[in-house]
């Protein structure tokens, strides 16, 4: 036989007990005895009776809810590989020494002024007239090498 | 009014200290009994928004028992029907009385669904739940065929 819950009460209806009754709307509620069935007909909300389940769902009470809320999650930090650098690269740009990256900063600079200094020989060929002395000399740009980002951001949404 | 308001407190107290027993009230269906149309016929839908309410006239009851004085009907009995000025036979498909037997519910309200004379239900659907008893018994089995749902 099929065990019935309380529509009501929430409480487990055994063969040979309850009653069954079809509402006007076409519902049926099944009640474990004339106390579910008379609280209900007088429309108590079984959310505020005490002695429901419903009730004790609501307000958290009995031991199993609160264990479970005392297992917290714990987020798992995991490296990994990103399309255009294999992890390989990654840790490579995070284990670059300053002094190197330095080095490789003036090179970049260096390589900078080179193409700069070649550009204005070739202007001075295209144009012979003679340069006055009132236009404005441009400054060798310091180009910024930007740091490599060192493990996964913090504060990224899930 | 103020005579009735009067009346009424000394009579309670009466009761109360007589201590009478007082049964629940039966829902049997009998004669002059309203009853509600599940069905979804054209006649079921005139009938209960008509002036007044399906009721019935006659019961058919199996064990004809002649010497009652009260003739009752209750789920899957054949009872003859007033709508809308005419006779139609029905079938109980829902009673308010209490059925002290198992699996058998207890509806809110008395629903009867149309049949003609050979038992054929008028309708082609029906809009309430059914006893779930309907599909076992034989002569109730055109009503369980056209029924939507079961209790």
């Amino acid at each position: 036989m099929k065990l019935e819950i309380c529509n009501y009460s929430g409480y487990k209806i055994y063969p040979g007990h309850g009653k069954r009754v079809v509402k006007i709307d076409g519902k049926v509620h099944i009640y474990l005895n004339s106390k579910c069935q008379r609280s209900a007909d007088m429309r108590r909300n079984p959310r505020r009776v005490t002695w429901t389940v419903l009730y004790r769902r609501k307000h958290k009470k009995g031991a199993a809810e609160q264990e479970i809320k005392k297992r917290t999650r714990r987020t798992v930090k995991f490296q990994r590989a990103i399309t255009g650098a294999t992890w390989n690269e990654i840790l490579a740009k995070r284990n670059q020494q300053p002094e190197f990256r330095k080095a490789q900063r003036q090179d970049a600079i260096n390589a900078a002024k080179q193409a700069k200094k070649v550009k204005a020989q070739q202007k001075k060929v295209t144009q012979p007239t003679a340069v006055k002395a009132g236009k404005p000399v441009k400054k060798p740009e310091k180009i910024q090498k930007t740091v490599p980002k060192t493990g996964p951001k913090k504060g990224t949404q899930r | 009014m103020n005579n009735f308001v009067r009346l009424l407190p000394t009579t309670i107290d009466f009761i109360v200290h007589r201590s009478f027993s007082i049964t629940a009230p039966l829902y049997d269906l009998q004669k002059v009994s309203r009853v509600h149309v599940v069905d979804n016929s054209k006649l079921a839908l005139d009938g209960n928004v008509y002036k007044r309410m399906p009721r019935i006239i006659h019961c058919y009851k199996r064990n004809n028992n002649l010497t009652r004085t009260r003739l009752t009907a209750g789920l899957g009995d054949k009872v003859l029907l007033a709508i809308k000025g005419q006779m139609k036979k029905a079938i109980i498909v829902g009673c308010k009385q209490r059925v002290r037997k198992p699996n058998v519910p207890q509806f809110d309200s008395n629903n009867v669904v149309l049949i003609d004379d050979d038992g054929n239900p008028v309708g082609t659907r029906i809009l309430a739940p059914i006893p779930a008893f309907f599909r076992t018994r034989g002569d109730l089995a055109k009503i369980a065929a056209i029924a939507t749902a079961f209790v």
